[in-house]
């Protein structure tokens, strides 16, 4: 999957996503949405509890399917495609970072970000080790790998999602409310940091929150509102 | 896009025993769910294997394999005469049996071993395993040779005497075979005993012979032989195989011990998918954020199968040891004095199957339901 410079790693046009609503009627939870992400770039995505900001994250990430509109990674479009493929395109493509940041309690760290390793990957348990603790080192927790996530504090621990989200070297990284659970220093210190590895690694970046002063940090602000763009 | 498919879906096994330690309450209750449904099949399986060894193979060597008949005549010379034209013009497998006759075997301590003559192919109609030696043949030898079975192969040094008042003489145990028989036994070609001594109208002659294809009308074919060859017998052809009785009724108490075995299975079954679909709602979030990293669907169900089949695997290692440690202790005790051999392993590897059965049957469901497990709205909730 060769892009030029001018190809956008993400394009979406005219998404739409609907659910069944109460009494047999669809809720159009994304409505005529299009966004175009470049290489590099970093985008917040803006919106009210209920704006359809998750989805949209859902729909970019390829964890839901648009039920109409066109959707293309790095110039293919992706709409159609059979789960096999979405899944190697989820696990090579994308990284995802949560608020809660989804950390399995019974493995260690380690464990946890070679995680995004083992399905699908072709790497042998060393070759993914090494990878994972390498992501770990990114990071600055290789010397916390064995511990399990009880034993981290929220900043440490989304510090390891983050590692989790590197290790496979996504190209773009997904973020639903990163800072979300963090006190505000630490918030700072995480956006700061992930903002710096997109430019340096040219990952694009795109994060939901309604926090406005994470917002103004990225390259491109975008407002939803019941499911559209606030012009 | 087709050509970024990965060729391998990543480490299964690992990933099943991480998920089964992550949940090894859950997965020790699913285990012992099914321990006892494994156990029952396996027991079925070890006694059934146990009883075909301490009665069906003692039966088979005792009275023959299935489809023998015999016929019986009173030892007379000219019966003796008949008798070898009987067997010997026949078709099918048969032998000649003399017994009750004069010789005997000694062992020390005037030990007294019965012994009976035969000719003909024995061993086709009683199957007797070769221990040691070979099957001692008709062929004239200075020293006779014989068969015995194991209990008399213990007693030591042994002499024939041909014909009471005969001085005994030393002989060549040319083989120790398994005879079905707890008693000593040895077994004498006959034309050796002839050379030695002469008919004894007090023995017994027997004629024993079988059809492969089970023919029914191998009786009436064997009274018409020894018509036609001048033995008066005692009375008319007998079946003597008491094998396919014997398996009947075995393989009858079998299917019903199996059936109820089977139950007990189910209920475990139930008990695994019951404790898995809780366990999949619980783990929902886990199944989303791997498929998120890159699991399809496939890998999520495979994962669930995986896990629940090493469940059932234990359960079935579990009962195997079970089961061994009953027949180690309990088996000696019940089957005093009968040889039950070693633990029929066999009965483990059904275990296993089953296990991995019963699990792959209980884990079905739940590794359809995590493999449809709405990733979005699972990461949203």
């Amino acid at each position: 999957m060769v892009t030029s410079d001018v190809t956008p790693l993400l394009e979406l046009r005219n998404a739409v996503r609907a659910f069944p609503g109460v009494n047999g009627k669809t809720l159009e939870v994304i409505r005529d949405v299009s966004l175009t992400v470049y290489a590099g770039t970093s985008h917040a995505v803006l919106g009210r509890s209920g704006s359809g900001k998750s989805t949209l994250m859902s729909l970019l990430g390829l964890l839901d399917i648009l039920d109409s509109g066109t959707y293309t990674i790095a110039g293919q479009e992706v709409t159609g495609l059979r789960d096999r493929q979405l899944a190697h395109l989820r696990g090579e493509f994308f990284g995802f970072v949560y608020q809660r940041f989804l950390l399995l309690p019974h493995l260690t760290a380690l464990q946890n970000v070679e995680l995004a390793l083992v399905h699908g990957s072709r790497w042998g348990r060393r070759r993914r080790k090494q990878e994972a603790m390498a992501a770990l080192e990114r990071v600055g927790l290789h010397d916390r790998a064995d511990h399990r996530p009880a034993q981290l504090s929220g900043g440490e621990q989304q510090r390891t999602a983050i590692a989790r989200a590197l290790a496979c070297t996504p190209r773009v990284l997904l973020a639903d409310e990163p800072t979300g659970a963090l006190d505000e220093t630490t918030a700072h210190e995480v956006m700061s940091w992930l903002l710096s590895l997109c430019s340096d690694e040219d990952i694009a970046l795109v994060v939901v929150t309604h926090d406005p002063q994470v917002a103004v940090r990225m390259d491109n602000t975008h407002h939803l509102h019941e499911g559209r763009w606030k012009r | 896009m087709e050509a970024l498919i990965p060729t391998t879906r990543g480490p299964l096994l690992l990933t099943a025993i991480q998920g089964i330690r992550s949940k090894a309450g859950r997965a020790l209750l699913s285990c012992l769910s099914l321990v006892l449904g494994v156990l029952a099949i396996v027991i079925v399986e070890v006694a059934s294997t146990t009883a075909e060894r301490v009665i069906l193979q003692p039966a088979v060597l005792q009275h023959g394999r299935a489809g023998t008949w015999s016929i019986s005549a009173d030892g007379t010379p000219q019966s003796l005469e008949a008798a070898q034209q009987v067997y010997s013009r026949w078709s099918g497998d048969a032998a000649l049996l003399v017994t009750e006759h004069g010789a005997t075997v000694e062992g020390p301590g005037d030990q007294r071993i019965p012994v009976t003559a035969f000719a003909g192919s024995l061993r086709s109609v009683r199957p007797f395993p070769v221990i040691t030696g070979e099957w001692p043949t008709d062929r004239a030898t200075l020293v006779p040779s014989i068969a015995v079975n194991r209990a008399a192969a213990q007693l030591g040094d042994l002499m024939l005497r041909p014909t009471p008042g005969v001085a005994p003489m030393p002989v060549t145990i040319a083989a120790v075979v398994e005879d079905g028989q707890e008693t000593p036994q040895a077994w004498l070609p006959l034309q050796q005993l002839r050379i030695r001594a002469g008919a004894d109208p007090n023995a017994a002659i027997q004629i024993i012979a079988r059809d492969p294809g089970h023919d029914e009308s191998i009786g009436s074919r064997l009274d018409e032989a020894a018509s036609l060859c001048d033995l008066r017998i005692n009375e008319g052809a007998q079946r003597v195989d008491i094998v396919e009785t014997l398996a009947s009724t075995l393989d009858t108490l079998r299917a019903t011990f199996l059936g109820v075995g089977a139950v007990t299975l189910l209920v475990g079954v139930i008990g695994i998918l019951n404790i898995g679909l809780a366990t999949i709602h619980e783990r929902a979030e886990e199944f989303a954020l791997r498929r998120s990293l890159g699991a399809t669907r496939r890998d999520i169900a495979l994962l669930v199968l995986a896990e629940s089949m090493m469940i059932g695997l234990l359960g079935a290692v579990v009962a195997s040891g079970v089961c061994w440690g009953l027949y180690s202790t309990v088996a000696p005790a019940v089957a005093s004095g009968v040889g039950t051999g070693s633990f029929p392993i066999q009965a483990c590897l059904v275990g296993l199957g089953v296990g991995a059965a019963a699990g792959a049957l209980g884990g079905a469901m739940p590794a359809v339901r995590a493999s449809r497990l709405p990733i979005a709205v699972v990461m949203r909730a």
